[in-house]
């Protein structure tokens, strides 16, 4: 941030300022803590209204129609049966812990070998990405026949986690301001020192914000673990919920399920502003640029070599994972069946035109799915972010969007939205949305405190900080979310696709499954892969474009 | 660098922080699984096996429930571990993959599974008919395939072959029919949203009288030409080939069989066990799991079964099967079916014990 050097003031007229602003400061404070009561008051208020409106809304109809029961309803099924709701949650929540605990473990050691050694991020992160993009609908069953059926869970909800938090923590330590990195190098510093004094304690707020959403996916994946085969948890719940459509209990799990990734989202939260005080006041300046400039022929043909780099590496962990794990070849099929099934059997070629057809469909899906999604994000952080008491209100809506199961809300939006466009994309968004918020928020919150005592010196409206200012400050976080979004919108139509339309590559692959087709499962999941890798190489291509023009602090 | 050490010292915090939560967790990880290996050293003579259900517990698996508890499966040499399933779960994939011995499920799967490369048999059959129906309102009922015409009707995913398969049989226009992907809830019927809803006979229609307040009109779709045995016993091919094997898959077979003979007696044994034991954090209730029992009576006995015993697999049975499967598109020929184990256990006679 290049700040404009003030003029020198006639000291008498100094002093007076002093004092004027000194006492601005003193009401500024008072009528902050004044706001911030009676925006804890408004918070309850509205709070209440919506659980009253929720309640009539569920008398009136939503219970008669089958789709959800009222807050009354769900006390009173928790307060009927409270022993089974306990064990159910301990049991899930031990599963989620666990994964939650390992994926970020693994994403934190992984993010950090990454940001240190460049040419591993450009060969494997594609393959983590691999890992992330693969949808869940397909992962269940090899889980099922790949690991006992506890570690299954835990694996489940370990990659649940995994890439969002290496996305965060890659993005916290390139935060890394630049003056201090050029000081660390000045001092004859290592790139040990530089990540220890300098990348870790500026990564934390990122890490911290990563374990936050971690704990949503977490728990949402320890649930859907439960599909695979279970005796207790809330899954097994909410199965048995849905089979008896006992509403109280199918939401009372949606509750839960809620609190318990809210509990941990507001902890990590409270962490993260105690462990690190210093993450709003950090003055972002320019680093130095980094490495020679190449020619562009010289830099795409790195990126061509890499991203071949990559694919190979994506193949040979597809065969590393069928040795390694003695997968039955039933189960699990190579990339050399996925090529015959597309290619060159006698039958590749009608296999061929319905996945392609599917895939068209799964687009659109996923496309009108994303910008929603990404635009629904960003406009409620930047609303929570002008409008504090919004936030206090909304974010536990958010975070409740976010951990109910999407098959307990799907009924809900069906009849709300029906099973066209609208419902596929109302589902495509609560899924994406999330991340984008939680991401867009922090990074709002990053933006230094110095900029915006230039932007009030220059009495600069709320907007105009807002665009001038806040903005474009968020744009990686931003961005690092769009990345993280273009697979989730694909993830999220499948899912709708499975539970609503009936269509696309979601139909083909839970039908596929259904009638024991491996080879097509494998093949509409590489393909789907394949599609969101592309969607996320298009985005970070938009990203890096964007950025060297107007984020001028953004480290590559 | 006062800011810098601070920061440190800060970093310090962070990691003696999650170096702590990480210890805990490893051992209590370490505690857990070593904990867990432990129980499964006793038993010298029986022969272990393990049986992956199709769903998670409730009372249709109540026989395997009391074989257990009453020591049939110990009696007749074998330890069995019965293994919750669940929607995602792919039991034949289990069974192929060597996670289990004996995979519950319906014929059409296994049959399915072999045209796909598994080479799989049925030694049993649990349900002799297939209880999967369609579910209407009294308002608007659907009591023959003849009825869904105009109407809107929720088929689960993977299903549709067999919604096809039940017009064409019963020579309905499938383009007269419109179907939409469902879950396994009620809620589209009881909203209205759809005229009918394929569910499991025994299961859904309980629901759906709870919520509608009446009860719903249930149309048996093994009446109209998709008639499959359900909750069959699938084992490898190759299990049967090894003598040692094919003895402890028939010790199982008469636990299994001794168990669901005690159901049909008394189901309120398999009903206490399922609702108080192995789904005790299912949350089921005794009286919605003695409905459940009751219904499948009409899935577990026939005449067939009260001539040959529980479980039978009989000719006439195989030839429906093939046809069916054959109207599925799914290839199969008797072969699917071994009834060796089936006449070595009850030896003309049609109960055992």
């Amino acid at each position: 941030m290049t700040t404009a050097t003030p003029h020198a003031p006639n000291p008498t007229r100094a002093a007076a300022q002093a004092s004027l602003i000194a006492a601005a400061r003193t009401k500024s404070r008072t009528e902050a803590r004044r706001s911030r009561r009676s925006g804890w008051v408004t918070t309850l208020l509205v709070s209440l209204l919506l659980i009253g409106i929720w309640e009539v809304a569920a008398d009136l109809a939503l219970t008669r129609l089958g789709v959800m029961a009222s807050p009354s309803a769900i006390v009173q099924s928790l307060a009927a049966t409270p022993d089974l709701y306990i064990n159910a949650v301990m049991a899930t929540a031990w599963v989620a812990i666990r994964g939650w605990f390992w994926g970020n473990l693994a994403a934190i050691v992984v993010a950090l070998v990454f940001v240190q050694i460049k040419a591993f991020e450009s060969l494997f992160l594609r393959l983590a990405l691999a890992l992330f993009c693969l949808p869940l609908v397909a992962v269940n069953p090899l889980l099922q026949v790949t690991f006992d059926p506890d570690t299954a869970k835990v694996v489940l909800a370990a990659m649940s986690v995994f890439f969002v938090t290496l996305v965060g923590t890659m993005l916290g330590l390139r935060s890394a301001d630049g003056s201090p990195m050029t000081m660390v190098k000045a001092w004859g510093g290592r790139s040990l020192d530089s990540l220890w004094f300098v990348r870790l304690p500026s990564g934390i707020p990122a890490i911290l914000t990563g374990l936050q959403i971690g704990a949503a996916a977490a728990t949402l994946g320890a649930i859907f673990g439960e599909f695979i085969g279970a005796k207790a948890g809330i899954g097994v719940l909410l199965i048995n919920g849905l089979m008896s459509l006992d509403l109280g209990r199918v939401w009372a799990v949606a509750v839960l399920a809620t609190l318990m990734a809210a509990i941990p989202y507001g902890l990590f939260g409270l962490l993260r502003r105690w462990l690190t005080p210093w993450s709003a006041s950090i003055s972002s300046a320019a680093p130095a640029p980094s490495g020679p400039r190449r020619s562009l022929a010289a830099r795409s043909g790195l990126a061509l070599a890499w991203t071949i780099g990559s694919i190979v590496v994506i193949l040979l962990a597809w065969y590393a994972y069928l040795y390694v794990f003695h997968l039955s070849p039933f189960v699990g099929k190579s990339p050399t069946d996925v090529w015959a099934y597309l290619f060159t059997s006698p039958t590749a070629e009608a296999k061929r035109s319905a996945i392609i057809e599917a895939l068209g469909v799964t687009l659109v899906h996923s496309g009108i799915g994303y910008f929603a999604g990404l635009i629904i994000g960003v406009v409620v952080a930047v609303a929570f972010v002008l409008y504090p008491v919004s936030e206090r209100v909304f974010t536990p809506l958010a975070v409740a969007l976010r951990s109910v199961p999407i098959i307990v809300l799907t009924p809900v939006l069906i009849l709300a939205l029906g099973r066209g466009l609208w419902g596929v994309v109302a589902i495509a968004a609560i899924v994406t949305f999330f991340p984008t918020l939680a991401n867009t928020q922090g990074g709002l919150k990053r933006v230094p405190s110095d900029a915006f005592t230039l932007m009030r010196s220059y009495d600069s409206s709320r907007m105009s900080t807002l665009f001038r200012l806040q903005l474009p400050y968020t744009l990686p976080s931003i961005f690092a979310s769009a990345r993280i979004a273009a697979p989730t919108a694909v993830l999220a139509s499948t899912l709708a696709e499975w539970l609503a339309t009936g269509d696309g590559l979601g139909h083909i692959i839970v039908n596929s499954r259904a009638h024991a087709d491996y080879t097509g499962l494998w093949a509409a999941a590489a393909i789907l892969t394949a599609v969101s890798l592309i969607f996320y190489s298009l985005v970070s291509w938009a990203e890096r474009a964007v950025l060297s023009r107007y984020a001028p602090s953004y480290t590559g | 660098m006062i800011t810098t050490s601070l920061r440190g010292r800060r970093t310090m915090r962070v990691i003696t922080a999650v170096v702590g939560i990480a210890t805990v967790l490893a051992v209590s990880t370490a505690c857990s699984s070593s904990s867990g290996s432990a129980a499964t050293a006793s038993g010298s003579a029986t022969t272990p096996l393990t049986l992956q259900t199709s769903w998670i517990p409730l009372v249709q698996f109540g026989g395997s429930y009391v074989a257990e508890k009453e020591n049939y499966y110990k009696n007749n040499g074998v330890d069995v571990t019965i293994l919750p399933g669940g929607p995602d779960v792919d039991s034949m994939a289990a069974v192929e993959s060597g996670q289990a011995d004996i995979a519950m499920g319906n014929a059409d799967t296994v049959a399915q599974a072999n045209a796909n490369g598994a080479d799989l048999v049925i030694v049993a059959a649990g349900f002799q008919k297939n209880p999967l129906a369609i579910l209407s309102t009294s308002d608007k009922p659907i009591k023959t395939p003849a009825d869904m015409v105009g109407k809107k009707i929720g088929v689960p995913t993977g299903d549709e072959a067999a919604q096809d398969a039940v017009l064409k049989a019963n020579n309905v226009d499938a383009s007269q029919v419109t179907s939409v992907p469902v879950g396994f809830d009620v809620a589209p019927l009881v909203s209205g949203e759809v005229d009918g809803l394929w569910v499991f006979y025994s299961e859904q229609p309980i629901a759906y009288e709870a919520a509608a307040g009446k009860p719903g009109v249930t149309m048996l779709t093994a009446d109209y030409g998709l008639d499959v045995y359900a909750q069959v016993y699938a084992v490898k091919k190759e299990t049967l080939a090894d003598p040692t094997k094919k003895a402890a898959i028939e010790g199982f077979l008469k636990g299994e069989i001794e168990g669901w003979q005690n159901y049909v007696a008394d189901p309120t044994e398999a009903v206490d066990l399922t609702v108080n034991d192995y789904a005790k954090d299912g949350g089921l209730t005794i009286d919605e799991q003695t409905k459940q029992a009751k219904l499948q009576m009409d899935l577990l006995v026939t005449d067939e079964t009260k001539a040959n015993g529980l479980l039978t697999i009989s000719d006439a049975g195989i030839q429906k099967n093939l046809t069916t499967l054959a109207a599925l598109g799914i290839p199969a020929t008797a072969s699917l079916f071994d009834t060796s184990l089936l006449a070595d256990i009850y030896q003309g006679k049609n109960t055992i014990g």
